[in-house]
């Protein structure tokens, strides 16, 4: 089966503020930096990494949300690059985002029942006599009580507002849905029941979501694969069990070991990955991760960026590992 | 001011009627407005005299029951010109609003949530419109046209509306990143969409409390171009107008000039005052 959504060596570069000096190079912020990725029909992938990394920028990218700068993501057999209009209206019928604020993702002059039938109203999927019924319907589908219908968000919990992010994504019937951080500004007892809520989702209408987040725990719940991303690249792809238990990349390890463990006498990890990321206007040179890197060797430091290797069924792109081999590609199919 | 000066200030307004919650400002500017309103509505009927009609046996007269602010050097009415004014006053604020907000609003819309050349191009004819003084621009093109009350109306659209398209740009601006909208973008909604039915409900606050307190800038206006020669012609009532007649007998009849300025000082209050309540009631601090 083709996979729903490919993404190709995708790069969004945004134009830095500031003067420059005329004949000067433009400074670029460089957000996403070459990124590639396959996305199957049903499939859960987890793209984690430190703020800034550019999880949102790469999310916001492949649903047409902002210019890119090169690369290709093709959804569904076309490629969304070239920005034709009947392209982008395709692609806004069949893919929907949820955000990060359950608040300010809704308008806040509207009823909950009003934002909903309009994405119902614009879409055209349902004829209008049927659009109350529907509205109904996606509110029962997220487990919120219909009484609901006419309250305004500001009158309403995190938990209920993101309920609500949830159906207006669902409204348009999608095959993909990007949720960026979707949990992060909740409680964690709501945190809990919107995940499982996304789980129950994705199984019962064959969902492909794309999970933005810092939190790795609920990564390892949801997702059936994980994408590790550091200044605008993809340093290590695969299953999700196989990199939580054995991580490959030394920042996945890093990122890994950070995850503070519940009990107490369990003693905070040795070695906490030192420093800040670098700006994404001054990318080092050679691989990004350099600088903070415990396993630096000197060839990290001028080669350029490496390039992924395939190791136990996933994609890592480190020195460390040698480059491909053919006796490497049997098992490495992700 | 101290706490109990405070409390003070509220228990000194106790016997006031009481609308509902709501700030005094609100509903003492309410007040006056509909005071104003209905004595501009009911002119032709409780008007004492004719506004224009001359009495020359009659010139010059201090207040008294059968002319209570008196009459002006043609032996006209001095309440009832006030009260024919009001009608003009009030459409001139009204009208000298409505134009410029409508279009500032469009503007600011447009400019903000488009960026790139549209704003660039908005941005300059405002600055345009802004390096001018507000008053040598509306008499200029007042005097291109003609003097009068259109040109007037003409005049204020072409110069008002900056103000509105500043503020409704910068919100806009804000808003156009915030997540609805983009959620909104990504679920296939056009930008008229998003524009009038999203963005333009939440950022038009603090324009509608901003067009309060523009009224009385217009009026004023209004008043002065008046005053100047430029706007309402005589013999026809209005409050600059009759300022600007009066100012010649300031000695011998201050009646002429001290009543109309009164009026116009009520009916400017009261709008401020409408803006301060409407401010603080929608949440908008200018």
């Amino acid at each position: 089966m083709p996979a729903l959504l490919q993404v190709e060596d995708l790069k969004v570069h945004f134009p830095a503020g500031g003067l420059a000096l005329p004949g000067a190079p433009k400074r670029l912020v460089k957000a996403v930096n070459g990124v590639s990725f396959d996305l199957a029909r049903g499939e859960t992938l987890g793209l984690v990494g430190e703020s800034g990394c550019g999880k949102s920028t790469l999310g916001r990218a492949i649903l047409h949300l902002n210019p890119i700068t090169a690369g290709k993501v093709i959804f569904d057999g076309t490629d969304m690059s070239k920005g034709r209009s009947a392209d982008v209206r395709k692609l806004r019928s069949a893919a929907a985002m949820i955000f990060q604020d359950p608040y300010n993702s809704l308008s806040p002059r509207r009823s909950i029942g009003d934002t909903l039938a309009e994405v119902l109203r614009v879409q055209r999927k349902i004829p209008g006599g049927k659009i109350a019924e529907r509205v109904r319907e996606l509110l029962t589908l997220v487990g919120l009580s219909t009484d609901l219908i006419n309250r305004r968000p500001s009158t309403l919990s995190g938990g209920q507002c993101q309920r609500i992010g949830i159906a207006r994504a669902l409204a348009i019937d999608p095959q993909l849905v990007i949720a960026d951080e979707c949990v992060a500004a909740l409680d964690v007892s709501i945190q809990a029941q919107i995940i499982n809520l996304l789980i129950e989702l994705k199984q019962r209408m064959n969902l492909s979501l794309i999970f933005i987040a810092h939190d790795l725990g609920v990564v390892r719940r949801l997702c059936d694969r994980v994408a590790v991303m550091y200044l605008g690249r993809i340093v290590e792809t695969g299953p999700v069990e196989q990199i939580f238990r054995a991580p490959k990349h030394p920042y996945t390890a890093a990122l890994i070991r950070a995850i503070p463990a519940i009990d107490p006498d369990q003693s905070l990890p040795q070695q906490p990955l030192g420093g800040e990321p670098p700006s994404p206007l001054h990318l080092p040179q050679g691989c990004a991760f350099h600088p903070r890197c415990p396993a630096v060797m000197e060839q990290c430091r001028h080669d350029p960026f490496p390039a992924g290797r395939q190791i136990d069924g996933r994609d890592v792109a480190c020195h460390l590992y040698p480059t491909a081999q053919p006796s490497f590609n049997g098992q490495g199919n992700i | 001011m101290s706490m109990s000066d405070t409390a003070a200030a509220t228990s000194r307004f106790n016997w006031l009627p009481r609308f509902g919650r709501g700030p005094f400002p609100l509903y003492a500017g309410a007040t006056i407005i509909v005071f104003w309103v209905i004595v501009a509505l009911l002119t032709p009927w409780i008007a004492p005299y004719d506004p224009i009609i001359q009495d020359l046996t009659q010139t010059l007269q201090p207040p008294s029951l059968a002319h209570l602010l008196g009459t002006d050097n043609f032996g006209r009415d001095v309440l009832s010109r006030i009260m024919w004014s009001s009608r003009i006053d009030l459409q001139m604020g009204i009208i000298g609003v409505v134009f410029p907000f409508m279009i500032g609003t469009i503007v600011g819309s447009l400019a903000g949530y488009f960026g790139g050349w549209v704003d660039a191009v908005f941005m300059r004819i405002l600055d345009v419109v802004l390096a001018f003084p507000f008053l040598v621009l509306m008499l200029s093109i007042i005097s291109i046209l003609q003097p009068g009350l259109v040109s007037f109306y003409i005049a204020i659209a072409l110069v008002g509306w900056v103000s509105y398209a500043r503020l409704i740009r910068a919100q806009v601006l804000v808003l156009k990143n915030s997540d609805f909208v983009i959620a909104g973008k990504s679920l296939g909604f056009s930008h008229l969409r998003l524009m009038f039915k999203h963005i333009l409900p939440n950022s038009i606050t603090a324009s509608i409390v901003f067009s309060m307190s523009d009224v009385v800038l217009v009026v004023l206006a209004g008043s002065s171009i008046s005053y100047l020669g430029l706007g309402v012609q005589p013999p026809t009532a209005e409050w600059g107008v009759m300022i600007a007649e009066g100012q010649n007998f300031i000695s011998a009849a201050w009646w002429m000039t001290t009543f109309p300025g009164l009026a116009l000082v009520l009916m400017a209050f009261g709008f401020s005052l409408l803006a301060d309540g409407l401010g603080e009631k929608l949440g908008v601090r200018e």
